[in-house]
């Protein structure tokens, strides 16, 4: 636990030095219209990135997930998000999932970002926090993940480590058993949009192991397909599907499960 | 955008490419995006259906504690050095379990299993020794299954060892050569553990590890993490004391929830290392010392 207070007090430190170059700007970053870009009755922003689909305005959503995958059956809940584009050079994410397996999981991301240049799209480092409580198994787990990635308006990749925790809900102090700490564990994700990130409405699908909601190892990728449409100048619907496969690295893969979640984000 | 479709079309042809041309190597690359074997419930069903006209054997032991042989990842191919050692030690052996556990991954590539058989077969004649098996993955490749189920019959089945003493010890042996134990085998699982709440030792013995506490082999993946938190909060409710598995190639021992994850180190003639071990099971629950043996 020390070493990833220590990566993630690291991490907060340089978000927040990066934070500084910008301090003046204590709103969103500031809009710029963007002529090429039709959408009718409202304005599109530019510099609509983010790994997730979220934009530089500030935003809360809400969404209904679904899941089915051979260990818990059919399931379903919600998740809430919120999106915190502090500053121009800086951005943070929360999220919360509480579904009827018996798991709720919460995270926390912050991302300082580098953006190349007008056109060169963005560097990032991502400094996450993550915590699942699987109550119905007295079990939780732990995550510290801090990864690096490039983003741009069509594709986008990040790659890092995690170190995970599974704990024991009911250890005792006395017991001989304990915690597993799993101290090195790499994540990933890639991308592609099939229109701009500041189009009204996009499409996108990719690769990766982990999401706001859950960190697998790192032979458990997912296949996922993204979409958001703004159906106003405040509100946005989002919606995303995931595939699990497993066995994939045991080269006998086969289908574990899905997850969908559909929902809707209020910008600000 | 043109250029990155051509790309990633380029990408996924290379790989069915690469799938095609590994066809019957060590590596079954199409399992990368489909088992060639039927999935775990199919097997398991047929394993079950075997288990009708097979109830679980139960061997005696002469003390309240025993030893019992174990090994996994033998990859046998064309060389059986390191097997033979293994055969002639638990042969030569005259104090030990009669079960004999191979916790998968029995052999290489494609056709290599009546290579495996033939020189195990010096335990199947032998009166006071009866080897076990357990599917690994590679056990699975390139449709596979049907080669294990007709040499073994079942990959999902129980044994029990009893003591002088009326103690009775329960082992469990469970298919998990897909990465998933299937909803109908964890029922099954769950349903023997509570018949059998008054065993002394309950064990699971499985060819899939469940943890990667550091970085041996890299590439080898167990259960996804749903799996794992359902599968450990099930031995733990049902009173499993020890797990026993292989895959990983390297030693691995944790204790969570109470109970003893053993992965064993393989006997593999690839690897720069080859081991077996004898598990001394203790008289009192969650007693275990495991001795490994050196064999290359």
């Amino acid at each position: 636990m020390n070493f990833n207070v220590k990566i993630f007090s690291c991490a907060l430190m340089l978000a927040l030095s990066s934070a500084n170059l910008d301090a003046a700007e204590t709103g969103p970053a500031a809009m710029q219209k963007d002529s090429s870009c039709n959408a009718g009755q409202f304005e599109c922003e530019r510099g609509d990135y983010s790994p997730v689909g979220r934009s530089d305005r500030y935003g809360v959503s809400l969404m209904g997930m679904y899941g089915w995958n051979t260990t818990w059956g059919h399931y379903g809940g919600a998740a809430v998000g919120a999106h915190l584009p502090i500053v121009r050079f800086f951005e943070a994410d929360a999220d919360l999932e509480c579904h009827s397996a018996g798991v709720f999981s919460g995270g926390i991301s912050l991302r300082p970002l580098f953006p190349i240049s007008e056109k060169g799209g963005t560097v990032f480092l991502d400094c996450s926090l993550f915590y699942r409580d699987l109550y119905k198994y007295s079990s939780s787990e732990f995550v510290t993940a801090v990864s690096a990635g490039y983003r741009w308006d069509y594709l986008g990749i990040q790659v890092g480590f995690a170190n995970r925790q599974l704990i024991d809900n009911e250890l005792q102090w006395n017991s001989n058993s304990d915690n597993v700490t799993e101290p090195f564990d790499a994540i990933y994700k890639a991308w592609f949009k099939v229109r701009p990130a500041s189009s009204v409405w996009n499409l996108g699908a990719g690769l990766t192991n982990f999401s706001p909601y859950e960190y697998e190892r790192m032979w458990q990728p997912m296949v996922f397909i993204d979409a958001h449409w703004d159906v106003a100048d405040h509100f946005r619907l989002l919606a995303e599907v995931y595939l699990k496969q497993s066995g994939s690295f045991h080269l006998t893969a086969g289908s574990y499960g899905v997850i969908a979640r559909l929902g809707l984000e209020y910008r600000f | 955008m043109e250029k990155y479709l051509k790309i990633s079309a380029a990408v996924v042809f290379g790989l069915i490419a690469g799938a095609v041309a590994c066809t019957r190597g060590n590596l079954d690359i199409a399992g990368l995006f489909c088992n060639q074997s039927p999935d775990v419930n199919k097997r398991f069903a047929k394993s079950r259906e075997y288990n009708e006209t097979h109830p679980a054997v139960t061997y005696s032991s002469l003390s309240e504690d025993y030893r019992m042989f174990v090994c996994t990842d033998i990859h046998i191919d064309s060389v059986t050095t390191e097997l033979d050692v293994f055969v002639n030690a638990v042969l030569a052996d005259t104090d030990h379990c009669p079960a004999v556990l191979f916790l998968g991954d029995l052999q290489n590539a494609y056709g290599n299993l009546p290579l495996f058989i033939k020189h195990v077969q010096p335990l199947v004649d032998s009166p006071t020794d009866e080897p076990m098996m357990v599917v690994g993955n590679h056990d699975l490749y390139y449709g596979q299954w049907s080669e294990f189920a007709k040499y073994f019959g079942t990959a999902s089945y129980y044994f029990y060892v009893t003591t002088p003493s009326g103690a009775k010890d329960i082992f469990i042996c469970m298919d998990s050569a897909s990465a998933v134990m299937g909803l109908a085998q964890r029922q099954w699982t769950e349903k023997i553990l509570r018949d059998n709440a008054d065993c002394r030792h309950k064990v699971i013995c499985t060819h899939t590890h469940f943890f990667k506490r550091d970085g041996s082999q890299g590439h080898t993946s167990n259960y996804p993490l749903e799996e794992t938190h359902a599968l450990c909060s099930m031995f733990a409710n049902c009173g499993v004391d020890m797990v026993m598995t292989g895959h990983d190639h390297s030693v691995e021992n944790t204790i969570y929830k109470g109970i003893y994850f053993r992965t064993f180190p393989a006997l593999c003639h690839n690897d720069p290392e080859s081991w077996y071990s004898i598990v001394h099971v203790g008289a009192e629950v969650g007693n275990y010392r495991v001795e490994d043996i050196k064999v290359r």
